[in-house]
């Protein structure tokens, strides 16, 4: 393991759950903070008997929820600011924002609730496009929570299984979900790819 | 260059360079998976140290039942005024101890306890 990850692990050990639920949060908001080897490491220190793994469970649930709910208000603040500065910047982003607005109607509940574990790189974007266009906060919040109650037992579970044995299973996690958000890329290239392929068709 | 000609190379670009990068990561992913060894009862108490590393000696008394001396006696150290404060890792460290030889130590250590907890157990039994 990295240093980097050495001394999250040692803090970890040090301040506990206050010093996870710090990194959850700010993980949340779109900082990379390593939350999710942390998840692991607390699964097996549960197993080692340092924490009750079920108290464990509910405070990174509810830490996770609360990161995303803090990155949604705090994307809905930003993005009224900076609307209302310039009119100039509106009038570029509006339409934007109503592109996403429509989107999040049709496919909002999916998008939240996968981009929380299964392509979790894509969960702060997700977060600021729902903060920024006003997705309704109650349906956000709900299948937030039922995303993040997935990868909390997921990333803990790992760990609990694994024990004392954690740490061969850290690269293999950290490089799947890196495989993961390479196959959104593509699907997300390829579909402005026909995009355009369809665009000149009509245009000629 | 047209705008849509440009979006055309630059979506082509990125396809063959994620294309790529998944094809890659594919084949390493699988070969890290074939080498992962399921955890097992025994290495999930104690396997390459992942969690003990990060136990103090006064955590390992308490959850053990063992007195902080005999620790130190198992793991073949002398200590200094405030060593049941540092992680086992560091510990490791200050007194020259190779990783292996800390895990056989703590082996010994989980081992006695649990033959200490099954001999209270058959006792318990033959009291009833």
């Amino acid at each position: 393991m990295s240093e980097f990850s050495n001394l999250l692990i040692e803090y970890f050990r040090n301040y506990n759950i206050w010093f996870l639920s710090i990194i959850i949060v700010l993980q949340c908001i779109g900082i990379p903070t390593g939350a999710s080897l942390l998840v692991i490491a607390s699964g097996a220190f549960a197993y080692a008997g340092e924490f009750n793994v079920v108290i464990l469970l509910l405070e990174i649930w509810f830490f996770s929820w609360l990161g995303d709910i803090i990155a949604y208000i705090m994307w809905k603040v930003i993005g009224d600011k900076a609307l209302n500065r310039q009119s100039k910047i509106k009038t570029y982003f509006q339409p934007k924002i109503l592109k996403a607005k429509t989107y999040l109607i049709k496919h909002g509940r999916s998008s939240v609730f996968f981009s929380r574990f299964l392509i979790s790189a894509m969960g702060p974007f997700v977060n600021a496009a729902a903060g920024i266009s006003g997705y309704k906060l109650w349906t956000f919040s709900l299948f937030v929570a039922l995303g993040e109650l997935f990868w909390t037992c997921i990333y803990l579970g790992l760990g609990y299984w694994f024990g004392d044995s954690f740490e061969t299973i850290v690269p293999i996690v950290t490089e799947f979900g890196q495989f993961l958000t390479y196959i959104a890329i593509l699907i997300i290239a390829l579909y402005f790819f026909i995009k355009a392929i369809r665009n000149k068709k009509l245009k000629n | 260059m047209k705008k849509n000609v440009k979006t055309l190379i630059l979506s082509i670009l990125i396809i063959l360079t994620t294309f790529i990068i998944i094809r890659r990561s594919t084949v390493l992913l699988y070969l890290k998976f074939k080498n992962v060894k399921l955890p097992t009862k025994e290495n999930r108490q104690i396997g390459n140290m992942s969690t003990h590393k990060w136990i103090t000696v006064k955590d390992l008394s308490k959850k053990s039942n063992i007195s902080v001396d005999e620790i130190f006696k198992n793991l073949e150290i002398i200590p200094q005024n405030g060593d049941e404060n540092l992680f086992i890792e560091e510990l490791g460290k200050k007194y020259n101890k190779t990783p292996q030889e800390l895990k056989d130590n703590l082996r010994k250590i989980i081992e006695n306890n649990k033959n200490m907890e099954k001999d209270k157990n058959i006792e318990g039994i033959k009291h009833e």
